[in-house]
């Protein structure tokens, strides 16, 4: 990382800790600032979890809601985003919990899409561009790599999300999932394993 | 190592976290299996398809969704504590010392009641004729029972009722056990009620309250009659039957042996022949006492009461004439 994009993390890192603060102390429009600056991220995180955009809503919805209540409990040790991505996952686990049981029930069947309306939240400068045999393609990739992160274990999946994906640090993982950090690595070295077969069976040949 | 171990160890070697001489093995092999290499080469390229994957865009009015969430959460919070303390702002402190006061006021008044409950456990049954009866029966022979006598003059009816009011305890005490001032004032009263109005009134008058200054001012030198009324209407601690050769005698030689025990005689009578009188001694001198009169004659206990204080202790004494 550059040193003027350290040092801007670094201030909106601050920044966190002072709307947190505010919110504390009964400032309820000091927690939209922070939703806005971390829905982002943490809708993506949920969707690679659950592979489901209109789940991700809810989850991440339900983790902001969560934050909030327990914003007396965030003590300032960690960062605002990386505390905040333990709830957005706890509460994806949660949910793929559910899921499975729904699932033994027969309630929700397996081929359900998994993905819905994806393509219409994808980044729109990119989609508009982009001509349309190529987008459907790459939309094509995707929700195969999707479905190949989609049948990892949800141990696995956390990690990789976190680190492949979101490019968090080992300390940033170990602090967002409370593991030890050999612990962190033998998930994700497993994890990419695992992911490595599934999309050579998926695509036949890496590309 | 075979090409299953580093496959494996793929990963680790990626991030570089493999010891230099597994690093070294592992670059050796790579450089000479096709397979491990194309390995590598997969994992690389799923490291690259991650790294390149779309974000998505959280939907449109999120941002309000959430906090509209809420937002709701802190009103109903508010609206929760407002319907708490509205309208009285203090209406919560109110109800905590409400609280307290009840508490408070609850213990005190059990603290208070508890004596009267106690001695309503040890209060005996209203007599009716039908457990009079049985107690008599179970008694061993009293000393004296009332028989069906002539018309008498005002002072023999007073005479009379106390002989019965006397009889009441001895039978009594054998079933109940523990019978205080109060039950045999009910006793007393049950007797009187056959008896006229202004003898009632004057049973009545020996109540406990007045029986304190009524004891002070009878003395040797008072009307005998009142005193009788006070000894028998307080009722003996004790009461006795002395067996004995000689009833003169024995009565001498029982107030000697009262007067060595700092006792005294409240009165002395004789009723149909047998002599009998109420006696009043330190307690701590009472089993000194009856140790005494087993010397005179053969001494039987109709009645002790247990809750002996340390006023006083009243015995009466009957005086039989051997056979």
């Amino acid at each position: 990382m550059d040193t003027p994009e350290k040092a801007a993390t670094l201030a909106a890192e601050e920044d966190d800790v002072v709307f947190v603060a505010r919110c504390r102390q009964g400032d309820t429009e000091a927690f939209a600032v922070l939703v806005r600056r971390h829905q982002k991220r943490m809708i993506n995180i949920a969707y690679r979890m659950t592979g489901d955009y209109s789940a991700a809503c809810d989850v991440v919805q339900d983790a902001f809601l969560a934050a909030f209540r327990a914003r007396d409990k965030f003590r300032g040790d960690a960062r605002f985003s990386t505390w905040l991505c333990g709830i957005v996952l706890n509460q994806a686990k949660n949910y793929l919990a559910e899921q499975a049981i729904r699932l033994r029930r027969g309630e929700v069947s397996f081929d359900d899409p998994a993905n819905s309306g994806d393509g219409r939240h994808l980044n729109g400068l990119c989609a508009q561009e982009e001509p349309v045999v190529e987008r459907m393609e790459r939309q094509e990739r995707e929700a195969k790599i999707q479905e190949c992160i989609g049948r990892l274990e949800s141990e696995q999946r956390e990690v990789i999300v976190l680190r492949d994906i979101q490019g968090l640090s080992y300390e940033e993982i170990v602090v967002a999932l409370k593991l030890p950090e050999g612990t962190v690595k033998s998930r994700l070295f497993r994890a990419r394993t695992a992911l490595k077969e599934c999309l050579l069976r998926v695509f036949g040949e890496m590309k | 190592m075979t090409c299953h171990e580093i496959e494996k160890r793929l990963p680790a070697y990626l991030e570089d976290l493999v010891s230099p001489a597994d690093k070294n093995d592992i670059a050796g092999h790579l450089s000479a299996c096709p397979h491990c290499s194309k390995a590598l080469l997969d994992l690389m390229q799923v490291k690259k398809l991650l790294q390149g994957l779309e974000e998505v865009e959280p939907p449109p009015f999120f941002e309000q969704r959430i906090m509209s969430q809420v937002r709701q959460e802190t009103g109903q919070r508010q609206g929760f504590l407002r319907r708490l303390f509205y309208p009285l702002y203090v209406k919560v402190p109110i109800q905590a010392m409400a609280m307290v006061l009840v508490a408070v006021l609850g213990f005190y008044v059990f603290q208070k009641s508890d004596p009267e409950v106690k001695q309503a456990v040890t209060l005996p049954r209203p007599m009716t004729e039908s457990t009079k009866s049985e107690l008599i029966a179970e008694s061993p022979p009293a000393p004296a029972v009332v028989k069906p006598v002539p018309p008498l003059s005002n002072g023999e009816i007073r005479e009379k009722r106390q002989e019965k009011v006397k009889d009441v305890p001895v039978g009594g005490a054998q079933t109940a056990g523990t019978i205080g001032d109060k039950s045999e004032k009910m006793a007393a009263d049950q007797h009187s009620e056959a008896l006229a109005p202004e003898h009632k009134r004057q049973g009545k008058a020996a109540a406990p309250g007045v029986l304190a200054d009524r004891d002070r001012q009878i003395s040797a030198a008072s009307a005998p009659s009142r005193q009788k009324a006070m000894a028998v209407a307080k009722g003996a601690d004790m009461a006795l039957t002395i067996s004995v050769v000689d009833a003169a005698v024995a009565l001498q030689q029982i107030e000697e042996r009262l007067v060595q025990v700092n006792g005294r005689v409240v009165d002395r009578k004789r009723r149909d022949g047998k002599l009998s009188l109420n006696a009043e001694l330190p307690p701590q001198h009472v089993a000194r006492f009856l140790d005494q009169l087993e010397g005179i004659g053969r001494v039987s206990l109709n009645q002790k009461t247990d809750a002996i204080s340390d006023r006083q202790v009243t015995i009466r004494i009957e005086i039989n004439d051997r056979p």
